[in-house]
Protein backbone atom coordinates (compact mmCIF):
# COMPACT_ATOMS: atom_id res chain seq x y z
CA UNK A 1 0.00 0.00 0.00
CA UNK A 2 1.31 3.43 -0.92
CA UNK A 3 1.88 6.14 1.67
CA UNK A 4 -0.95 8.24 0.23
CA UNK A 5 -3.36 5.35 0.72
CA UNK A 6 -2.15 4.84 4.29
CA UNK A 7 -2.67 8.54 4.98
CA UNK A 8 -6.18 8.28 3.59
CA UNK A 9 -6.86 5.52 6.12
CA UNK A 10 -5.62 7.83 8.88
CA UNK A 11 -7.88 10.59 7.63
CA UNK A 12 -10.85 8.21 7.58
CA UNK A 13 -9.92 7.20 11.16
CA UNK A 14 -9.62 3.62 9.95
CA UNK A 15 -7.50 1.60 12.39
CA UNK A 16 -6.19 -0.42 9.50
CA UNK A 17 -3.87 2.55 9.03
CA UNK A 18 -1.80 1.39 12.00
CA UNK A 19 -1.65 -2.16 10.64
CA UNK A 20 -0.50 -0.88 7.28
CA UNK A 21 2.08 1.40 8.87
CA UNK A 22 3.37 -1.51 10.90
CA UNK A 23 3.43 -3.75 7.84
CA UNK A 24 5.35 -1.18 5.80
CA UNK A 25 7.58 0.47 8.36
CA UNK A 26 7.38 -1.65 11.52
CA UNK A 27 10.77 -3.28 11.01
CA UNK A 28 12.42 0.06 10.21
CA UNK A 29 10.94 1.70 13.31
CA UNK A 30 11.78 -1.20 15.63
CA UNK A 31 15.36 -1.44 14.49
CA UNK A 32 15.84 2.30 14.83
CA UNK A 33 14.40 2.30 18.33
CA UNK A 34 16.35 -0.80 19.36
CA UNK A 35 19.65 0.74 18.33
CA UNK A 36 18.90 3.64 20.66
CA UNK A 37 17.26 2.00 23.67
CA UNK A 38 19.14 -1.31 23.39
CA UNK A 39 16.12 -3.30 24.58
CA UNK A 40 13.55 -5.12 22.48
CA UNK A 41 10.80 -4.49 25.00
CA UNK A 42 11.55 -0.78 25.24
CA UNK A 43 11.80 -0.57 21.46
CA UNK A 44 8.42 -2.25 21.05
CA UNK A 45 6.85 0.18 23.50
CA UNK A 46 8.46 3.18 21.81
CA UNK A 47 7.20 2.06 18.42
CA UNK A 48 3.68 1.49 19.75
CA UNK A 49 3.77 4.94 21.35
CA UNK A 50 4.95 6.36 18.03
CA UNK A 51 2.00 4.76 16.25
CA UNK A 52 -0.32 6.30 18.80
CA UNK A 53 1.41 9.64 18.31
CA UNK A 54 0.95 9.38 14.56
CA UNK A 55 -2.70 8.39 15.04
CA UNK A 56 -3.30 11.49 17.16
CA UNK A 57 -1.38 13.83 14.84
CA UNK A 58 -2.81 12.66 11.52
CA UNK A 59 -5.08 14.47 10.73
CA UNK A 60 -4.61 17.39 10.69
CA UNK A 61 -0.96 16.64 9.83
CA UNK A 62 -0.36 15.09 6.42
CA UNK A 63 3.31 14.15 6.65
CA UNK A 64 5.26 13.63 3.51
CA UNK A 65 7.35 11.58 3.42
CA UNK A 66 5.61 9.32 5.93
CA UNK A 67 8.59 7.07 6.85
CA UNK A 68 10.83 10.03 7.76
CA UNK A 69 8.01 11.42 9.90
CA UNK A 70 7.54 8.10 11.67
CA UNK A 71 11.27 7.74 12.22
CA UNK A 72 11.40 11.18 13.79
CA UNK A 73 8.67 10.27 16.27
CA UNK A 74 10.29 6.92 17.03
CA UNK A 75 13.69 8.55 17.48
CA UNK A 76 12.34 11.25 19.80
CA UNK A 77 10.47 8.75 21.97
CA UNK A 78 13.42 6.36 22.01
CA UNK A 79 15.84 9.12 23.01
CA UNK A 80 13.47 10.19 25.76
CA UNK A 81 13.58 6.68 27.13
CA UNK A 82 17.32 6.49 26.53
CA UNK A 83 18.01 9.53 28.68
CA UNK A 84 15.59 8.32 31.36
CA UNK A 85 17.86 5.32 31.84
CA UNK A 86 20.94 5.72 33.93
CA UNK A 87 24.14 6.09 31.90
CA UNK A 88 25.30 2.67 33.09
CA UNK A 89 22.19 1.00 31.69
CA UNK A 90 22.24 2.55 28.25
CA UNK A 91 24.68 0.71 26.02
CA UNK A 92 23.85 -0.09 22.43
CA UNK A 93 24.90 1.40 19.12
CA UNK A 94 23.63 4.86 19.91
CA UNK A 95 25.86 5.17 22.97
CA UNK A 96 28.89 4.17 20.91
CA UNK A 97 27.98 6.67 18.20
CA UNK A 98 27.59 9.48 20.74
CA UNK A 99 30.92 8.63 22.35
CA UNK A 100 32.50 8.92 18.92
CA UNK A 101 30.95 12.27 18.17
CA UNK A 102 31.64 13.67 21.60
CA UNK A 103 35.35 13.70 20.84
CA UNK A 104 34.69 15.78 17.75
CA UNK A 105 32.38 18.30 19.34
CA UNK A 106 33.81 18.77 22.82
CA UNK A 107 36.34 21.53 23.20
CA UNK A 108 38.68 21.16 26.20
CA UNK A 109 38.14 24.69 27.38
CA UNK A 110 34.40 24.76 26.89
CA UNK A 111 32.71 25.92 30.03
CA UNK A 112 29.14 25.87 28.93
CA UNK A 113 27.03 25.22 25.89
CA UNK A 114 27.03 28.27 23.76
CA UNK A 115 24.41 27.34 21.22
CA UNK A 116 20.84 26.17 21.32
CA UNK A 117 19.88 22.90 19.71
CA UNK A 118 17.95 24.64 16.94
CA UNK A 119 20.83 26.96 16.21
CA UNK A 120 23.25 24.08 16.16
CA UNK A 121 20.89 22.19 13.85
CA UNK A 122 21.12 25.01 11.29
CA UNK A 123 24.93 24.93 11.58
CA UNK A 124 24.92 21.17 11.14
CA UNK A 125 22.68 21.50 8.10
CA UNK A 126 25.16 23.94 6.58
CA UNK A 127 27.93 21.52 7.36
CA UNK A 128 26.02 18.60 5.84
CA UNK A 129 25.52 20.62 2.67
CA UNK A 130 29.29 20.79 2.28
CA UNK A 131 29.54 16.99 2.22
CA UNK A 132 29.19 14.80 -0.84
CA UNK A 133 25.85 12.97 -0.91
CA UNK A 134 27.27 9.61 0.12
CA UNK A 135 29.19 11.01 3.07
CA UNK A 136 26.12 12.94 4.15
CA UNK A 137 24.08 9.77 4.11
CA UNK A 138 26.76 7.88 6.01
CA UNK A 139 26.89 10.62 8.65
CA UNK A 140 23.11 10.56 9.05
CA UNK A 141 23.00 6.76 9.19
CA UNK A 142 25.54 6.77 11.98
CA UNK A 143 24.50 9.74 14.10
CA UNK A 144 20.78 9.98 13.40
CA UNK A 145 19.81 6.36 12.80
CA UNK A 146 22.59 4.96 15.04
CA UNK A 147 23.48 2.31 12.47
CA UNK A 148 26.58 0.29 13.14
CA UNK A 149 29.49 0.55 10.72
CA UNK A 150 28.67 -2.94 9.55
CA UNK A 151 25.08 -1.95 8.79
CA UNK A 152 26.25 1.11 6.90
CA UNK A 153 28.74 -1.00 4.99
CA UNK A 154 25.86 -3.28 4.04
CA UNK A 155 23.78 -0.32 2.87
CA UNK A 156 26.50 1.43 0.92
CA UNK A 157 28.43 -1.49 -0.47
CA UNK A 158 31.60 -0.12 1.16
CA UNK A 159 33.75 -2.15 3.49
CA UNK A 160 33.30 -1.73 7.23
CA UNK A 161 36.82 -0.32 7.44
CA UNK A 162 36.10 2.17 4.69
CA UNK A 163 32.96 3.35 6.49
CA UNK A 164 34.91 3.74 9.71
CA UNK A 165 37.62 5.77 7.98
CA UNK A 166 35.08 7.98 6.26
CA UNK A 167 33.29 8.64 9.54
CA UNK A 168 36.58 9.57 11.20
CA UNK A 169 37.31 12.07 8.41
CA UNK A 170 33.78 13.51 8.55
CA UNK A 171 34.07 13.97 12.31
CA UNK A 172 37.41 15.70 11.83
CA UNK A 173 35.89 17.96 9.23
CA UNK A 174 32.95 18.70 11.52
CA UNK A 175 35.30 19.61 14.34
CA UNK A 176 37.19 22.06 12.12
CA UNK A 177 33.90 23.44 10.77
CA UNK A 178 32.58 24.10 14.27
CA UNK A 179 35.86 25.57 15.49
CA UNK A 180 36.01 27.96 12.54
CA UNK A 181 32.59 29.21 13.52
CA UNK A 182 33.60 29.39 17.17
CA UNK A 183 30.73 27.21 18.17
CA UNK A 184 32.68 26.03 21.20
CA UNK A 185 33.60 29.38 22.64
CA UNK B 1 28.78 21.15 24.02
CA UNK B 2 27.80 17.65 24.91
CA UNK B 3 26.41 14.67 23.08
CA UNK B 4 22.89 15.41 24.34
CA UNK B 5 22.92 18.82 22.68
CA UNK B 6 24.30 17.31 19.49
CA UNK B 7 21.62 14.63 19.62
CA UNK B 8 18.89 17.24 20.12
CA UNK B 9 20.28 19.26 17.23
CA UNK B 10 20.29 16.20 15.02
CA UNK B 11 16.63 15.79 15.91
CA UNK B 12 16.00 19.31 14.61
CA UNK B 13 17.50 18.64 11.18
CA UNK B 14 15.38 19.26 8.16
CA UNK B 15 13.37 16.23 7.10
CA UNK B 16 15.09 16.15 3.72
CA UNK B 17 18.30 14.82 5.30
CA UNK B 18 16.38 12.00 6.96
CA UNK B 19 14.63 11.18 3.74
CA UNK B 20 17.93 11.23 1.91
CA UNK B 21 19.45 8.76 4.35
CA UNK B 22 16.32 6.62 4.31
CA UNK B 23 16.58 6.24 0.56
CA UNK B 24 19.43 3.85 1.28
CA UNK B 25 16.90 1.48 2.81
CA UNK B 26 14.84 1.44 -0.37
CA UNK B 27 17.92 0.93 -2.50
CA UNK B 28 19.22 -1.67 -0.13
CA UNK B 29 15.89 -3.46 0.08
CA UNK B 30 15.53 -3.68 -3.67
CA UNK B 31 19.13 -4.83 -3.96
CA UNK B 32 18.59 -7.26 -1.13
CA UNK B 33 15.43 -8.62 -2.74
CA UNK B 34 17.28 -9.09 -6.02
CA UNK B 35 20.16 -10.66 -4.16
CA UNK B 36 17.82 -12.95 -2.24
CA UNK B 37 16.07 -13.98 -5.42
CA UNK B 38 19.42 -14.70 -7.05
CA UNK B 39 20.56 -16.68 -4.02
CA UNK B 40 17.28 -18.60 -3.94
CA UNK B 41 17.52 -19.46 -7.64
CA UNK B 42 21.18 -20.44 -7.30
CA UNK B 43 20.38 -22.58 -4.25
CA UNK B 44 17.44 -24.23 -6.01
CA UNK B 45 19.60 -24.94 -9.03
CA UNK B 46 22.39 -26.31 -6.85
CA UNK B 47 19.94 -28.59 -5.02
CA UNK B 48 18.45 -29.70 -8.32
CA UNK B 49 21.87 -30.50 -9.75
CA UNK B 50 22.99 -32.24 -6.56
CA UNK B 51 19.79 -34.30 -6.38
CA UNK B 52 20.14 -35.14 -10.03
CA UNK B 53 23.74 -36.13 -9.52
CA UNK B 54 22.89 -38.21 -6.46
CA UNK B 55 19.98 -39.87 -8.24
CA UNK B 56 22.20 -40.59 -11.21
CA UNK B 57 24.89 -41.98 -8.98
CA UNK B 58 22.36 -44.11 -7.16
CA UNK B 59 20.83 -45.19 -10.43
CA UNK B 60 17.40 -43.97 -9.31
CA UNK B 61 16.23 -42.82 -12.68
CA UNK B 62 18.70 -44.70 -14.71
CA UNK B 63 16.57 -46.47 -17.35
CA UNK B 64 17.04 -50.09 -18.08
CA UNK B 65 18.69 -50.92 -21.39
CA UNK B 66 16.02 -53.47 -22.17
CA UNK B 67 14.98 -55.25 -25.31
CA UNK B 68 11.24 -55.94 -25.07
CA UNK B 69 10.62 -59.53 -25.94
CA UNK B 70 7.73 -61.95 -26.22
CA UNK B 71 9.29 -63.74 -23.26
CA UNK B 72 9.30 -61.66 -20.07
CA UNK B 73 12.37 -63.52 -18.83
CA UNK B 74 14.31 -62.52 -21.93
CA UNK B 75 13.28 -58.90 -21.44
CA UNK B 76 14.58 -58.95 -17.88
CA UNK B 77 17.75 -60.72 -18.93
CA UNK B 78 18.41 -58.09 -21.59
CA UNK B 79 17.85 -55.37 -19.00
CA UNK B 80 20.22 -56.88 -16.45
CA UNK B 81 22.87 -57.62 -19.04
CA UNK B 82 22.33 -54.14 -20.42
CA UNK B 83 23.70 -52.87 -17.12
CA UNK B 84 27.07 -54.01 -18.41
CA UNK B 85 26.93 -51.29 -21.04
CA UNK B 86 26.77 -48.58 -18.40
CA UNK B 87 30.02 -46.86 -17.64
CA UNK B 88 29.90 -47.60 -13.92
CA UNK B 89 29.35 -51.36 -14.33
CA UNK B 90 32.46 -53.51 -14.28
CA UNK B 91 30.81 -56.89 -14.56
CA UNK B 92 27.31 -58.40 -14.50
CA UNK B 93 26.07 -61.97 -14.76
CA UNK B 94 22.51 -63.27 -14.51
CA UNK B 95 22.35 -66.16 -12.09
CA UNK B 96 18.70 -67.11 -11.93
CA UNK B 97 15.30 -65.85 -13.09
CA UNK B 98 11.67 -66.90 -12.82
CA UNK B 99 8.19 -65.53 -13.18
CA UNK B 100 7.00 -65.18 -9.59
CA UNK B 101 3.32 -66.14 -9.67
CA UNK B 102 2.62 -65.33 -6.05
CA UNK B 103 4.23 -61.91 -6.32
CA UNK B 104 2.38 -61.34 -9.62
CA UNK B 105 -0.94 -62.12 -7.93
CA UNK B 106 -0.14 -59.90 -5.00
CA UNK B 107 0.83 -56.93 -7.17
CA UNK B 108 -2.15 -57.41 -9.49
CA UNK B 109 -4.42 -57.34 -6.43
CA UNK B 110 -2.74 -54.16 -5.33
CA UNK B 111 -3.07 -52.50 -8.70
CA UNK B 112 -6.62 -53.66 -9.45
CA UNK B 113 -9.08 -50.79 -9.27
CA UNK B 114 -6.36 -48.39 -8.14
CA UNK B 115 -6.03 -44.81 -9.34
CA UNK B 116 -2.54 -45.75 -10.47
CA UNK B 117 -3.92 -48.45 -12.79
CA UNK B 118 -6.82 -46.28 -14.00
CA UNK B 119 -4.43 -43.48 -14.89
CA UNK B 120 -2.61 -45.92 -17.14
CA UNK B 121 -5.73 -47.49 -18.63
CA UNK B 122 -5.08 -50.85 -17.00
CA UNK B 123 -8.33 -52.69 -16.42
CA UNK B 124 -8.50 -55.64 -14.03
CA UNK B 125 -8.80 -57.99 -17.02
CA UNK B 126 -5.82 -56.41 -18.70
CA UNK B 127 -3.72 -56.76 -15.57
CA UNK B 128 -4.81 -60.37 -15.13
CA UNK B 129 -3.53 -61.27 -18.60
CA UNK B 130 -0.77 -58.83 -19.39
CA UNK B 131 1.11 -58.26 -16.17
CA UNK B 132 3.82 -60.38 -14.59
CA UNK B 133 6.46 -60.04 -11.94
CA UNK B 134 9.84 -61.56 -12.67
CA UNK B 135 12.24 -62.35 -9.88
CA UNK B 136 15.90 -62.28 -10.84
CA UNK B 137 19.16 -62.96 -9.11
CA UNK B 138 22.35 -61.66 -10.62
CA UNK B 139 25.90 -60.89 -9.74
CA UNK B 140 27.21 -57.41 -10.41
CA UNK B 141 30.34 -55.39 -9.74
CA UNK B 142 30.40 -51.61 -9.98
CA UNK B 143 33.19 -49.08 -10.33
CA UNK B 144 32.86 -47.31 -7.00
CA UNK B 145 34.72 -44.29 -8.24
CA UNK B 146 31.64 -43.69 -10.41
CA UNK B 147 28.65 -44.93 -8.42
CA UNK B 148 27.50 -45.52 -4.88
CA UNK B 149 25.43 -48.56 -5.83
CA UNK B 150 26.10 -51.73 -3.87
CA UNK B 151 27.40 -54.68 -5.80
CA UNK B 152 27.61 -58.42 -5.24
CA UNK B 153 24.82 -60.96 -5.47
CA UNK B 154 21.62 -59.06 -6.03
CA UNK B 155 17.95 -60.01 -6.01
CA UNK B 156 15.32 -57.86 -7.62
CA UNK B 157 11.70 -58.00 -8.76
CA UNK B 158 10.78 -56.61 -12.17
CA UNK B 159 7.24 -55.60 -13.08
CA UNK B 160 6.40 -56.09 -16.71
CA UNK B 161 3.47 -55.17 -18.91
CA UNK B 162 2.72 -56.86 -22.21
CA UNK B 163 1.81 -54.82 -25.22
CA UNK B 164 -1.34 -56.55 -26.56
CA UNK B 165 -0.54 -55.56 -30.13
CA UNK B 166 3.08 -56.67 -30.35
CA UNK B 167 2.92 -59.25 -27.58
CA UNK B 168 6.21 -57.96 -26.19
CA UNK B 169 6.89 -57.55 -22.50
CA UNK B 170 8.39 -54.36 -21.16
CA UNK B 171 9.69 -53.51 -17.70
CA UNK B 172 7.63 -50.72 -16.19
CA UNK B 173 8.93 -50.80 -12.65
CA UNK B 174 11.19 -52.67 -10.30
CA UNK B 175 11.93 -53.04 -6.64
CA UNK B 176 15.15 -51.77 -5.12
CA UNK B 177 18.05 -54.19 -5.55
CA UNK B 178 18.53 -56.44 -2.56
CA UNK B 179 22.24 -57.11 -2.14
CA UNK B 180 21.90 -59.05 1.08
CA UNK B 181 21.23 -62.16 -0.98
CA UNK B 182 23.68 -65.00 -0.51
CA UNK B 183 25.68 -66.37 -3.46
Amino acid sequence: MKDEQILELFFRRDQQAIQEVDRQYGALCRSLSYRIVNSHQDAEECVNDAYLGAWNAIPPARPSPLPAYLCQIVRNLSLKRYYQKGAAKRGGTYTVAMEEIEAAIAAPDTVEDTVEAKELARILEDFLDTLPLENRRIFLRRYWFADSCRDIAGLTGLTEKNVSVRLTRIRGKLKRYLMEREVFV
Amino acid sequence: MNAKLFSDAMGELDCKYIEEALSYNKLHMSKRKSKRAAIFIAAAMAIFVLCGFAAYELGLFDPWFQKPSADPLQTVQSAIEGQGDKEYTVFVRVEEMKVDESETGRVVDRYSGSEFAKARGWTDEYLAEHFVVVWAKYYVEYDHTKTFMDDGYTEQYFYLIQDPETGKWEIIDNTSPNTSASP
